[in-house]
């Protein structure tokens, strides 16, 4: 897991071990045999190479197949991966400047997988309401736990968690945008998937207003998240540590709005036990 | 000029690729198709958008758009190709944003300029706000889409037929320079967005009468809580030139905005608008004209009325009933600014100083069964009879749908 998040362009193989464990498709070991498994069953390319760097849009097509999603007229029609690379970018599961030929990293991958979990939970949660309640979590944590594949010698996913590990703020505001609530409930649900690990939230602020201001509000963010989070249960509220730094550490320059916009955050830290 | 400007603009465009820029690129076709039908006429059109991008770099896209439409309208079918949205552009030091080509503008009000031009643009983002300035000629444009009609002949000439064997007579859209200074802040003291933009264009046909104007514009919006207030206000100064004399007019638009998201548990907003502009009086130090923006945008789905010479009240509401389908209903009041600009359905009698057009009633129904499939269907009523202008003209009705399809 470590490894595929530290990739900046993850391959066939290992796309195809990651997505098939997530899905619960299929389980292998050796990235090899699931690549071949995902190949036999037209989800990738026949061309495709298992160590080569894996395509956006055939990651797309990965996804689709092993989840089981339904597309487009198009998709329908053809079945390829240029349509399902279309349909993730419809749903939203690929952000920011891309291209169906471009090579996806690893938390490219993980991102694009966390939001199709999310988004069938939700699916279930609006059929089954109260009565599948108790099944939709149970199927919840172990799609979830099926994405950290044990790691005997290191702690599995603690390194890749801070991949969503800010949540942004408008000025002046301790509100959770709809995205970031989004962002914090498949968070939470990573981390329920690993609960030897312990969290603590930082607050922090643009430098704008007063120090006490800023003090306040940044206490006031980090509450906000790990209230969220503890509600999402992630963990008991009073087994998050929460702290306001106001301004004092900047992660952009605060003469844009740009880089104070980004500086407008909360952080949520892994701790080492 | 016009013949040697496209292959200037490929030249650039292509010196700015490589064989790894274009290793990301990206390319698809759309289908649009919409019919109309009012008891009367039926229009019918169908349009092809092939587009291409690349990713360039880390900071640099290019996209190439066109579209070719075949239109049927008052028994004639017509065919258009059309160059769309082309623009190559790239982010400078984290801080610049630059655009060149066939690219997107609109003033802050959405009232003086708004659409695709050719030229370049240029934003500086910094801890007081993003400035910006852009610099563009509008002769290039198709007349119909860009729909500049801010004289007379500008308007003669949109309403001229496409003619393939005078096609650059009857195919381009008024030439004029159009420059745009502009500022604006995301959140002022931390909560009022600022809009501020100074835009001038200058009359580049060699006509017999000249018509050269230049705007200043601000504009507001206060969020809070379910709310969102908007205010703008714009003033004009325009100079007729005609047979070496010139005379100077002035005019004023205002917009006022309110939304209110009430608290449902889908997202819906209320919103009622109201957009005030100057009309035509005489008197005082420079005379009052009626305000005449660059690119004439049309109001109302029955009526498309157009400023100048006009003001519209409206109320809408719009609900997004589920992920994929969404419902609108807007009423709009139509108002004379004077009473002689305004010329189109419903006619006001000779001498008539009443103002009050009637009002539209138009719904709309909006669904996407599927990624790559929509369905937009609208239906509505114009009624002058709830104005004083002509309140027995006769009302209009209308009913629409487009679909569109992502081919590729």
């Amino acid at each position: 897991m470590q490894g595929l998040l530290a990739s900046e362009a993850v391959s066939y193989a290992q796309a195809s071990r990651f997505v098939l464990q997530a899905s619960e498709a299929a389980v292998f070991d050796d990235p090899l045999q699931a690549f071949h498994f995902a190949q036999e069953q037209n989800w990738l390319p026949g061309r495709a190479s298992p160590h080569a760097a894996a395509r956006l849009d055939s990651v797309s097509l990965l996804l689709m197949r092993s989840f089981d999603l339904r597309g487009g007229i198009m998709f329908t029609l053809t079945g390829a991966r240029r349509f399902a690379y279309r349909q993730m970018e419809h749903e939203g599961f690929i952000h920011g400047r891309a291209s169906p030929r471009q090579s996806v990293s690893g938390e490219t991958l993980l991102y694009m997988t966390g939001r199709i979990l999310s988004g069938m939970e939700e699916r279930l949660g609006i059929t089954s309401e109260l009565e599948l309640e108790a099944q939709r979590l149970t199927a919840e944590r172990e799609a979830l736990a099926a994405l950290a594949y044990p790691q005997p010698e290191k702690p599995p996913l603690v390194e890749a968690l801070p991949v969503f590990a800010y949540i942004l703020f408008l000025a002046d505001s301790t509100a959770i945008s709809g995205e970031a609530r989004q962002r914090l409930y498949e968070y939470a649900a990573l981390l329920r998937a690993i609960p030897e690990i312990s969290i603590a939230v930082a607050g922090h602020t643009a430098f704008a207003g007063t120090q006490e201001g800023r003090l306040r509000i940044s206490a006031q963010r980090a509450q906000a998240v790990a209230d969220l989070l503890a509600y999402f249960g992630a963990r008991p509220i009073g087994e998050i540590r929460v702290s306001g730094y106001g301004a004092a550490h900047p992660v952009a320059d605060n003469a844009t709005p740009e880089g104070m916009a980004a500086n407008r955050r909360a952080r949520i830290i892994i701790l080492e036990n | 000029v016009k013949g040697r400007t496209a292959p200037l603009f490929l030249l650039v465009i292509l010196s700015f690729l490589s064989p790894a820029s274009l290793a990301a690129f990206d390319f698809g076709l759309i289908l649009n198709q919409s019919v109309g039908f009012d008891g009367e006429h039926a229009e019918y059109e169908a349009a092809l958008i092939p587009r291409f991008s690349a990713l360039l770099g880390a900071s640099g896209e290019l996209y190439l758009s066109a579209s070719v439409r075949a239109v049927y309208e008052n028994e004639n079918w017509r065919v258009v190709p059309e160059l769309l949205r082309s623009e190559l552009s790239w982010r400078v030091g984290g801080r610049t944003d630059i655009g060149l080509g066939r690219i997107r503008y609109a003033d802050p009000m959405n009232v003086i300029a708004s659409g695709l031009f050719d030229g370049v643009r240029l934003s500086h983002h910094t801890a007081g706000g993003t400035f910006g300035i852009g610099v563009w000629y509008t002769g290039f444009l198709y007349k119909n889409r860009a729909n500049i009609a801010m004289t007379f002949d500008d308007i003669m000439s949109i309403n001229t037929e496409l003619d393939w064997d005078d096609f650059s007579n009857t195919y381009f859209a008024s030439r004029r320079l159009m420059g745009a200074l502009y500022w604006n802040h995301p959140s002022l003291a931390e909560r009022v967005q600022v809009s501020v933009a100074l835009i001038a264009q200058a009359d580049l046909n060699d006509r017999y009468i000249a018509y050269h104007s230049q705007y200043l514009l601000a504009v507001i919006t206060l969020p809070l809580e379910r709310f969102i207030f908007e205010l703008g206000g714009a003033a004009a100064l325009a100079q007729e030139v005609m047979d070496g004399d010139s005379a100077l007019y002035a005019a004023f638009a205002a917009d006022i905005g309110l939304h209110w998201m009430p608290p449902l548990p889908f997202h819906s907003m209320l919103s009622l608008n109201a957009r005030l502009t100057s009309g035509r009086t005489e008197g005082g130090p420079v005379p009052i004209s009626a305000f005449t923006p660059i690119t004439a945008l049309s109001y109302g789905d029955i009526l498309r009325a157009e400023i100048p010479g006009l003001s519209i009240v409206s109320l809408g509401y719009t609900a997004r009933l589920h992920h994929a389908f969404s419902a609108a209903l807007t009423a709009m009041h139509f108002v004379r600014s004077d009473i002689s600009t305004f010329t189109a359905y419903p006619v006001a009698p000779e001498g008539s100083s009443n103002r009050f057009l009637g009002t539209e009633f138009f719904g709309r129904l909006m669904w996407s069964p599927a990624a790559d499939m929509s369905m937009n269907l609208g239906g509505g009523i114009f009624l002058p009879s709830l104005g004083n202008v002509a309140p027995d003209a006769g009302s209009r009705w209308r009913v629409e749908l487009a679909v569109t399809f992502s081919l590729l």
